[in-house]
């Protein structure tokens, strides 16, 4: 290129090669730098209108459906698993007698915990520094995970599933052990002291699950836009 | 019963017609000048490139890279070409939209 010349500002040339697929970073970055030495309109002018197109080709190429899908997917997952967390560390460390004097406990109404305001009390007094890492180990939580991501590879190879197909077969891996204990709890007289391995297999596994099924489907979202 | 014949969307309508229009002169700029001179359709360049993108998959364009210059920043030129395949989308689409443009109720009104 002609150093005498004006050349489109260089920032906006290396956003387009960051964020543009190989595809079609040359194709378009060709086309607008030649649009811009063509044209007869001032150096000001110029880079305004470089910059516009640079943003919304760049806005366009990595915003699209799989991505938005895929970041709505990961932070839903993450709040999804702090609240657990929360969740896990209020069972092991509160110790307020009329927090577990409630009915949900044990009557199968367990998922009013969550909208219940001891929790959210908790979760504002930020109790972060009573977590230690052994209340989140949990046995037969590990063996489910292990089964399930199993069963989950294992149906996915064999039956090629779609992404709508994949995502409905994880939410139902990771919410069997909180629906069957649920069932559990409605059907039979259980104690509130005999109730703990119940939850925490509730809790822990889907904890357990989150991550690696988001990481598997994101994955799978990254492959159909590829 | 589901309808799997495809149909050409307006925009791809548009970039087919304007890509057959330029002969062997079609690549972004071109295309792009042409919308703008033509129809005063001022079209953004990665709306253009994921429509001639999708056209190629599906069998309508074709591209082949050529013409690299220092005006282009020393990058080649995509060129565009509408396939025989693509030729006979666009006679579908201008025979289904001439159907409903020649519908009585349609001609009464416009």
């Amino acid at each position: 290129m002609n150093n005498n010349k004006p050349h489109p500002p260089r920032l906006a040339l290396w956003l387009l090669d960051v964020t543009l697929p190989d595809t079609v970073k040359d194709d378009i970055t060709g086309d607008l730098t030649e649009e811009y030495c063509g044209s007869t309109d001032t150096g000001l002018t110029k880079n305004k209108w470089f910059w516009h197109q640079t943003i919304a080709t760049c806005w366009r190429f990595t915003m699209t459906k799989q991505k938005l899908t895929s970041i709505g997917l990961a932070t839903l997952s993450i709040l999804l698993f702090g609240l657990i967390a929360y969740s896990i560390l209020f069972l092991s460390v509160a110790d307020d007698p009329v927090s577990f004097q409630k009915a949900y406990w044990t009557d199968g109404n367990f998922h009013q915990f969550f909208f219940d305001e001891p929790l959210w009390q908790f979760i504002g007094a930020n109790n972060l520094s009573q977590l230690t890492i052994d209340m989140f180990i949990h046995l037969p939580s590990l063996v489910w995970t292990v089964a399930a991501l199993g069963l989950f590879v294992l149906v996915k190879k064999q039956f090629a599933l779609s992404f709508s197909k994949q995502l409905l077969a994880a939410v139902i891996l990771i919410l069997l052990p909180y629906v069957g204990g649920v069932a559990y709890f409605s059907l039979n007289e259980v104690a509130l002291n005999q109730a703990g391995p119940i939850l925490a297999l509730m809790l822990i596994s889907a904890l357990y699950l989150l991550l690696p099924f988001t990481h598997l489907l994101v994955k799978e979202l990254k492959a159909v836009q590829a | 019963m589901a309808n799997k014949q495809t149909f050409l969307g307006e925009f791809e309508h548009v970039v087919m017609l304007t890509v057959l229009s330029l002969g062997d002169d079609a690549y972004g700029v071109t295309v792009r000048q042409q919308l703008r001179d033509t129809i005063g359709r001022e079209v953004a360049i990665g709306a253009l490139y994921a429509t001639t993108e999708r056209l190629e998959k599906k069998g309508l364009l074709t591209s082949t890279k050529s013409g690299a210059s220092a005006q282009r920043g020393g990058k080649a030129k995509r060129y565009f070409k509408v396939t025989a395949q693509g030729i006979a989308e666009l006679e579908n689409t201008k025979q289904r939209l001439e159907k409903l443009w020649g519908l009585k109720t349609v001609s009464q009104i416009i």
